[in-house]
């Protein structure tokens, strides 16, 4: 009985490490990025969608700050958190010519599959 | 009604000036807010002017300067960040032309190759890629050749986007090209490597391709081919921890074959 709730809670403590820090889902129409950061007080959301305009993101109970964009067939993304540019892992990236990276988003490699632990 | 024609004609005429007037004018906003100075406003503008001029995307460079200005980059390593941007351009369309003299098919090509480029393909292999193509002119026609250089190009880049070396991606692709691949073999390729690559090394599952290719695999059976491998032995780590567990590596038995795969929609 020790030995089941032992496991058990080392199960749950393992958790967390197991769910993605960053995924993206379709919903509606519409591409939802999730990026678990609780300790973020400010998370923004920026793509070549729009030319790079600044989208607040919005923290749930769990730690999760997600934002909404329009679907689109590919574009380029990253995150200000906290004033300060921030790239999640992400599988498909290219040179953002500033010294550091961007986040790539491709229809058909991501989302077809909508597996949250591919889309990191 | 010669009236109503001149009218029309010049709404036809003044369209596109009216559009790049106010891109130019959401543009000049947003850096002067940025704290750009009148000298390197007139810089940006000139750099657009030239791309458009050599028929490059002037829409690349504008948002270059937008992504800069959210990144809080300085006014001076934005220029130069746009530079890098349009000699990167002039670059890939400069190889698009060695396949193809259809303006559009450029500009899809091009852009295609300038994007592989951006992230760790090499100008060199890029051009090795386009010698290979250009090698294949004699067994196939113009419009078999450039579906094959676009799906050639198509995978090159989501190998480089993927972090593979840029060595490791001329060689496999360029190897596929050499073997005879035609673009619906390309396509299932990089179906087949987009959806093999969610699990394990990258790199590794690259020159798996690589290999069974030289041995003459076929591309609907690379897929069964590179998981028999792995389950034979050639285990490859955990990759860069990017994949999560994501399970199986794509079936067996060669399950992607047909091209249409998952990853259809990519352009």
């Amino acid at each position: 009985m020790m030995k089941a709730l032992i496991l058990i809670m080392l199960l749950w403590a393992m958790l967390p490490g197991c769910v993605s820090r960053h995924y993206v889902e379709q919903q509606a129409g519409r591409l939802v990025f999730f990026l678990r950061l609780p300790e973020a007080s400010h998370v923004q959301f920026c793509s070549s969608t729009d030319n790079y305009v600044l989208h607040d993101a919005v923290k749930n109970r769990s730690g999760i700050w997600q934002v909404a964009v329009g679907p689109d067939v590919e574009f380029t993304y990253f995150y200000i958190v906290d004033g300060s540019v921030y790239l999640p892992e992400c599988r498909f990236k290219e040179v953002d010519d500033f010294g550091a990276e961007n986040c790539v988003y491709q229809l058909g490699t991501v989302t077809l599959l909508s597996e949250k632990s591919y889309v990191k | 009604m010669k009236n109503f024609f001149l009218f029309v004609w010049l709404l036809f005429w003044a369209s596109p000036l009216a559009f790049a007037g106010g891109i130019e004018a959401t543009l000049s906003q947003a850096m002067a807010t940025a704290g750009f100075s009148a000298e390197q406003v007139a810089r940006v503008q000139n750099i657009i002017e030239t791309a458009q001029q050599k028929g490059l995307p002037a829409e690349a460079v504008s948002s270059k300067v937008y992504e800069g200005i959210a990144k809080h980059v300085a006014p001076d390593r934005i220029i130069r960040a746009l530079n890098r941007v349009t000699s990167r351009y002039e670059y890939g369309y400069s190889q698009a032309r060695r396949l193809t003299k259809e303006k559009k098919q450029i500009a899809d090509l091009g852009n295609t190759m300038t994007a592989g480029i951006a992230a760790v393909l090499t100008r060199q292999d890029s051009a090795k890629l386009v010698n290979s193509l250009q090698a294949r002119s004699g067994q196939l026609n113009r419009e078999e050749l450039y579906l094959l250089a676009e799906e050639t190009m198509l995978t090159a880049r989501d190998l480089s986007r993927q972090g593979i070396p840029s060595a490791t991606t001329a060689e496999l692709v360029g190897k596929a090209v050499q073997k005879g691949f035609v673009a619906r073999d390309m396509r299932t390729m990089r179906n087949a490597f987009n959806l093999q690559g969610r699990a394990g090394n990258r790199e590794s599952l690259a020159r798996d391709y690589s290999v069974a290719i030289e041995h003459g695999v076929q591309a609907c059976d690379l897929a069964g081919q590179s998981a028999g491998a792995r389950e034979g032995g050639g285990g490859h780590g955990s990759g860069n921890g990017d994949s999560g567990g994501a399970g199986g590596a794509g079936g067996s038995g060669g399950g992607n074959s047909g091209g249409s795969g998952n990853g259809g929609g990519h352009h």
